[in-house]
């Protein structure tokens, strides 16, 4: 077999795999070789191998199976270290040679930080609020997590340290605060009989180091695949090699760096290899004591790619030199070539934006399914990006979950419950209350869109639950409402139903019997377990998650009292953003997309590079509160940039696949945004090699593989139709158009016939949104009500009566109390205009005046009878017999040049029922005059005819004909079955935004006419 | 252009380049107002580069974490650090000769100055951008605000872990504070609320709010120890502007009699009616004015007929 042996007494025990192999195939294959696994089937059954992760241990099992030759072989015990930034627990085999106290719970952690950081800010006599005190807790968790991640943090040293530089005033205060975790928190972490979780890690480490050293296993220990970030890792890593047969295998280790640069990197805490430096310094080793795994060597074109992006990613210090060190890496070979060959299946693609960049790469999964068995990772830290594409992929029924999970707040489970709180906050709130009830997880309750539709929509016109039973009651008795809206006593009692309802979860959100304890959570818990079927909404992995969270929340909250529904929610949200569900348990066969994390020590036949962005991949480090970098440096801390250096490893990892593509955006969150650093290095330094010509097109797939050419031909849609048109022109059969129309609608008929078409004939009526806020249309209803009113017999007609029915009217309407109070004095002048205006002409009418009075002229138009209706705000009959018609406006009235042109024909067509008799109760009278009273935020009276600076003065009467005259024309010009209804055929004449417009689909055809 | 200048450009141009380097010196300090797409970026572009670059005198370069760009939008920060990107990284492969005519042309200085370790040291500068530790601080001013703020929240006094609210939040907490202080107005001063009320025309008080939303130390200033009383804001109004003291009505009357500029007016309306160009408009707003003015019942001493002004707008 093989001639390399792994284990043996001369063997290296330390060995690399080259960046873009198939680590844990190539892991596989070795240990299998080296034991003749297909025949020797209990080969590795008393190995020992630590891998970073879990996902990596299952790989290593499947790619092992396929190793012994895909038949069944006795499993070697394969264990997870658990990495830096992910949060595997180590496994449990170890944890119990250690004999230590069990790791403290992260709620419980945050919780009591929280608690500690509130009685820092009482204790200087100030305070925080809850949501601010978990948010501080969270930096300390976090500097805390960095101290064990980091080795030896000497906290102690921190006043010293102060001191020593002779700093400014202000730091004394930081480090007062930080006596929280100096002081204050291991005194506590003894009370609760717990362990920082990383601690825990790293003493459980040292536990197994000791039992290795006391009594050295004979069998093999493998540690594969980690680069030593933590020190826990390191330390397994130190006794493993040990061991008689111990072997620690890195990846991708550059093992052709020169001794000098080498050290260097000691310094380059962003550097690929700085965490590698660092571990094999621990271990006493340099790169050339490394040797390769066992195997074939690379082909040259691999090589060269490793070659060039290692070079790309070199130290500052050395780039001085970049174009003479290419010619040194060409060795022979122009450098040109050498930068071509290194190219060769490594793409790059700047999109324009995240959406191309999502795009192109679900194009590029999806493309990738069309070659049989070949497989397809994409691999982005950019968590929406993963589920946008993920999201893309479902069009063609591909389903691949990203294996970064999904945040909690987006789960079923976990959306009810933001909602729950959310409702709690404000239990009558229509929006918060529709969807809470109406989640995907809450069973249905009967009818709730129709109590919707009838009473929760519009304007908000109730504040709690008492006032919405009452506006339920109010709307129920409105007869003229229920028959317009079809209502029927089931409605109402439905939607008493409802209220109901609300006022029994009400009760269990604030359970008043339970013990102090209770939380606003519990109650929460407990709203949804009366809306949800069980075992909703605590079954599934969001369920469970969600669960996890609650639980972890209780134990902040007991920490505090008096937290209330709208702090819980705020806290949930914090807190639910920072915990994913995992995807799926189903994995795609071929495609993947992973976050950095997952992707370590994984391959795909083509690996997708998607968020290569500054501030994305690599990310910015956080900025560190309460310690500035120069103290951390002193402390022990490890340096941020350290992140950048381990994500820069990932990505040269990656980068060296046979088949990568490298996608970065130009844009993003709607601003330009900066390639990543290693996408300029790489660009840059391909630009030197081929002397700055062409750099760009190397890079560029060609035009029939490039996905921005695939969207480019998705995106544009086959031709039309020769004389097709995509503006409507609906011509409905005469049988269907409306036969019947209020003197308002005619000026739809005019202005926007498509809207007429649609309401009539397709009986499209808009309908208001939730929580609308009053608009002029809700506000002039109100006031024609309250003026109205002011008519009836036994009201008396002073300006404060009319004030305060206004204001009575429009709170009725769901106006805003501070809206109506901040325009009273307003409305005090103009009510005392109106009843001066008023008083003046009453002595001329005869009897009272006629108010909201309906009116209907049958025409007959082409053969058939058209009915013209009106309902006229006031007409008053004088003592000649002749009649004046009024109408209130809110707004400015029409202009007296839209009135003759025939634009606003509702005064003169109801002076033409008027001269029918159609308005009941008023004989056949002749029109004094028509007048336009505003009523707002003035008083104006304008009488039609009167001219202007423009016009002539017109009698009224002539108006009043023409109009009529018009009006038969538009009837009968409708009444021709040819005659289209179109949509706002005088944009410029359209006064008010049509409800109609999208549903014409105006924007597609309005810029062709 | 003479003969004695050298330069290939006109003698306008010349200048601009001229000022441009000048403003990119990094020994002076620079106010730079110039048109858009006049070379502004490229002026901080140069500076920030032979920040950099080691000095004349001998001085190393500046580091690069030790610079701090602000800006305004975060396109133009983008902007910025891509096009010091692209310059540093174009010297970063550059061949000698190259390198030294662009580093000669920055710094107008004698391309042959440049030793083989400075260009080294400028080949450099390029990978150093890149891995300043903790990124190159070009930042807009918000970016830059809620840097230091969340690094320093216990000097600062606020809270830790704040985050910057979005304008649709501040306009609804805005909406609730106008809310809260009408109603406590309604009943506490309702004389107050009416002026705002009035003022507001059909919009309201909170229109009035509004306008005064930001200026709010201001006004203090003006009210005093939060004494509201009209007549004495009026006086400091009046002292402020050095307005007379004199009532609305009596100014006006000054102003239409012994003030009034009746020659001058002659004169425009003249010009006015025998402008080819007047608009309708004109002509109808120049008879107004001649009534206001000169009509008959002026010289009766009657009151003068208000002007059609436009009316009052608030935005």
């Amino acid at each position: 077999m093989s001639q390399t042996r792994l284990f043996g007494p001369d063997c290296p025990k330390l060995r690399t795999i080259a960046p873009g192999a198939p680590f844990l195939a190539d892991l596989a294959r070795g240990l299998a070789e080296e034991v003749d696994l297909p025949n020797n089937r209990d080969g590795l059954a008393d190995a020992l191998i630590y891998l970073p992760n879990h996902r990596s241990a299952r790989v290593l099992a499947l790619a092992l199976f396929e190793a012994a030759g895909e038949t069944a072989f006795i499993p070697p015990d394969i264990r997870t270290l658990g990495d830096l930034e992910s949060d595997d627990a180590p496994a449990s085999a170890d944890a119990a040679l250690a004999d230590l106290p069990p790791a403290i719970g992260q709620g419980e952690r945050l919780g009591i930080l929280a608690k500690l950081v509130r009685g820092f800010y009482k204790a200087n006599g100030s305070s925080i609020t809850a949501p601010s005190a978990l948010a501080a807790a969270r930096e300390l968790a976090r500097l805390l997590d960095q101290a064990a991640l980091s080795g030896e943090v000497d906290w102690q040293k921190l006043p010293a340290l102060v001191e020593d530089k002779q700093l400014a005033a202000h730091w004394d205060k930081s480090v007062k605060f930080l006596s929280i975790i100096t002081d204050g928190w291991p005194g506590e972490l003894i009370k609760a009989n717990g362990m920082d979780a990383f601690e825990r890690r790293l003493k459980v480490a040292q536990a197994v180091a000791q039992s290795w050293a006391t009594a050295p296993p004979q069998t093999p220990v493998i540690i594969a695949g980690s680069t030593g970030a933590t020190p826990a890792s390191r330390i397994l890593m130190e006794a493993a090699i040990s061991l008689p047969q111990g072997l620690v295998v890195l990846p991708g280790l550059d093992r052709d760096i020169d001794l000098k640069t080498w050290h260097d990197l000691r310094n380059t805490p962003s550097h690929p290899q700085h965490t590698l430096e660092r571990t094999l310094y621990a271990l006493g080793a340099t790169p050339d004591s490394v040797a390769d795994w066992p195997g074939p060597p690379p082909s040259p074109n691999r090589l060269a790619r490793q070659r060039l992006v290692q070079e790309s990613l070199a130290p500052a210090a050395e780039t001085a030199d970049w174009l003479t060190r290419l010619d040194t890496l060409s060795g022979k070979e122009p450098k040109a070539e050498f930068a071509l060959r290194g190219l060769g299946g490594l793409k790059l693609i700047t999109a324009t934006d995240e959406t191309e960049e999502a795009m192109c790469a679900a194009l590029l999964l999806r493309e990738a399914l069309e070659t049989e068995g070949q497989t397809a990772a994409l691999v982005t830290p950019d968590a929406g990006l993963a589920r946008r594409v993920s999201a893309l992929l479902e069009q063609w029924d591909t389903e691949v979950a990203p294996s970064s999970g999904t945040p909690l707040l987006q789960t079923p489970a976990g959306s009810l419950a933001a909602l729950t709180l959310e409702w709690m906050s404000d239990p009558s709130h229509p929006v918060y209350m529709l969807a809470m009830l109406g989640h995907s997880l809450a069973a249905p309750i009967k009818d709730l869109a129709r109590s919707e539709t009838l009473f929760l929509r519009g304007p908000r016109m109730w504040t709690d639950l008492d006032t919405l039973a009452t506006h339920i009651e109010r709307t129920g008795d409105d007869r003229e409402l229920r028959k317009r809206k079809n209502m029927s006593d089931d409605d109402v009692a439905t939607a008493r139903a409802l209220v109901a309802r609300l006022r029994d979860l009400d009760a269990l959100a604030n359970n008043k019997e339970a013990p102090e304890t209770y939380t606003c959570l519990m109650g929460a818990g407990a709203v949804m377990d009366a809306i949800c079927h069980a075992p909703y909404p605590w079954a599934g992995e969001d369920g469970a998650a969600l669960s996890r969270v609650f639980r972890e929340l209780n134990d902040i909250l007991n920490e505090f009292t008096e937290i209330d529904a709208e702090t819980a929610f705020a806290i949930y949200k914090a807190h639910g953003a920072m915990v994913s569900v995992s995807g799926s348990p189903q994995d795609h066969p071929r495609l993947a997309i992973w976050g950095p994390l997952e992707a370590r020590l994984q391959s795909a036949d083509l690996m997708i590079l998607a968020g290569l962005n500054e501030g994305v991949w690599p990310a910015k480090p956080a900025t560190d509160s309460f310690l500035p970098r120069v103290f951390r440096k002193e402390l022990g801390l490890s340096d941020p940039d350290e992140r950048i250096g381990l994500a820069a490893h990932d990505f040269a990892q990656m980068a060296c696949a046979p088949n990568a593509v490298l996608l970065t955006s130009e844009r993003r969150e709607d601003s330009p945004a900066v390639s990543s650093r290693w996408v300029w290095r790489l660009r840059t330094l391909v630009k030197g090699a081929l002397d700055g010509a062409g750099a760009d097109e190397v890079f560029a797939p060609a035009p029939e593989d490039d996905p921005r050419h695939w969207i480019a031909a998705l995106d544009s849609p086959p031709p039309l139709p020769p004389g097709f048109q995509s503006r409507p022109e609906p011509r409905p059969p005469v049988s269907a158009r409306p036969k019947k129309l209020s003197v308002t609608r005619i000026e739809a008929l005019q202005r926007d016939p498509y809207g007429i078409y649609a309401q009539y004939v397709l009986g499209l009526i808009e309908i208001d949104s939730l929580d609308l806020p009053p608009d002029a249309r809700h506000r002039g209803t109100a006031i024609h009500a309250a003026l109205e009113d002011f008519e009836k017999d036994g009201v008396a007609r002073t300006s404060d009566t009319l004030v305060a029915m206004l204001e009575k009217a429009l709170i009725d309407a769901g106006e805003d109390e501070a809206a109506v109070m901040g325009g009273q004095s307003r409305r005090r002048e103009v009510a005392a205009e109106y009843l001066d205006w008023r008083t003046e002409r009453i002595g001329d009418i005869e009897g009272g005046v006629h108010t909201e009075i309906n009116g209907k002229w049958e025409i007959p138009i082409a053969g058939e009878t058209f009915t013209l209706e009106a309902n006229a705000d006031r007409i008053e009959r004088h003592r000649n017999g002749e009649v004046s018609i009024l109408d209130f406006k809110t707004g400015t009235p029409p202009g007296e040049q839209e009135v003759r042109v025939g634009l606003n024909p509702q005064l003169p067509l109801q002076a033409s029922i008027a001269a029918q008799g159609g308005f009941e109760g008023i004989k056949p009278s002749t029109t004094r005059e028509l007048l336009y009273i505003q009523f707002g935020s003035k008083f104006d009276v304008r009488s039609i005819g009167q001219g202007n600076r423009q016009l002539e003065d017109k009698p009224v009467s002539e108006i009043i004909a023409e109009t009529e005259e018009g009006l038969k024309k538009l009837l009968t010009s409708f009444a021709n079955p040819d005659h289209p209804y179109t949509s706002l055929p005088r944009p410029k004449r359209s006064k008010y935004p049509s409800a109609y417009a999208r549903l014409a689909r105006r924007s597609e055809w309005e810029s062709d006419i | 252009m003479s003969d004695s200048v050298k330069s290939p450009y006109s003698e306008d141009f010349q200048d601009a380049i001229d000022a441009q380097f000048s403003a990119a010196q990094p020994t002076r300090s620079a106010w730079v107002e110039a048109n858009a797409g006049s070379g502004k970026t490229k002026v901080l572009i140069d500076r920030v580069a032979r920040l950099l670059l080691a000095r004349e005198d001998g001085r190393a370069g500046a580091k690069p974490d030790s610079i701090l760009c602000v800006t305004y939008t975060k396109a133009a920060a983008n902007e910025m650090t891509d096009r010091l990107f692209a310059q540093l990284g174009r010297w970063s492969v550059a061949q000698d000769d190259d390198l030294r005519k662009e580093l000669a042309e920055l710094e107008k200085r004698d391309p042959a100055i440049y030793t083989r370790d400075n260009l080294k040291d400028a080949r450099k500068l390029f990978a150093q951008a890149l891995e300043t530790p903790g990124g190159l601080r070009i930042e807009t001013i918000h970016a830059f605000c809620a840097r230091i703020l969340r690094r320093f929240p216990l000097e600062a006094a606020v809270s830790p872990g704040f985050v910057e609210i979005e304008d649709r939040d501040a306009q609804l907490l805005w909406q609730d504070s106008v809310r809260g202080a009408i109603l406590k107005a309604a009943r506490a001063y309702p004389d107050a609320l009416d002026i705002m009320s009035d003022a507001g025309g059909g919009l309201g008080a909170g229109a009035i709010l509004g306008e005064l939303r930001g200026r709010g130390e201001r006004l203090l200033e003006f009210a005093g120890d939060w004494t509201i009383d009209a007549e004495d804001i009026r006086g400091r109004l009046i002292a402020a502007l050095g307005a007379p003291a004199d009532s609305p009505d009596a100014l006006i009357e000054k102003a239409m009699s012994a003030d009034l500029p009746t020659r001058q007016l002659r004169a425009c309306l003249a010009e006015i009616r025998d402008n080819s160009k007047a608009k309708k408009t004109d002509l109808t707003t120049a008879d107004a004015l001649e009534i206001a003015v000169f009509s008959e019942r002026r010289q009766d001493g009657a009151p003068p007929i208000p002007l059609p002004l436009p009316s009052r707008t608030i935005r």
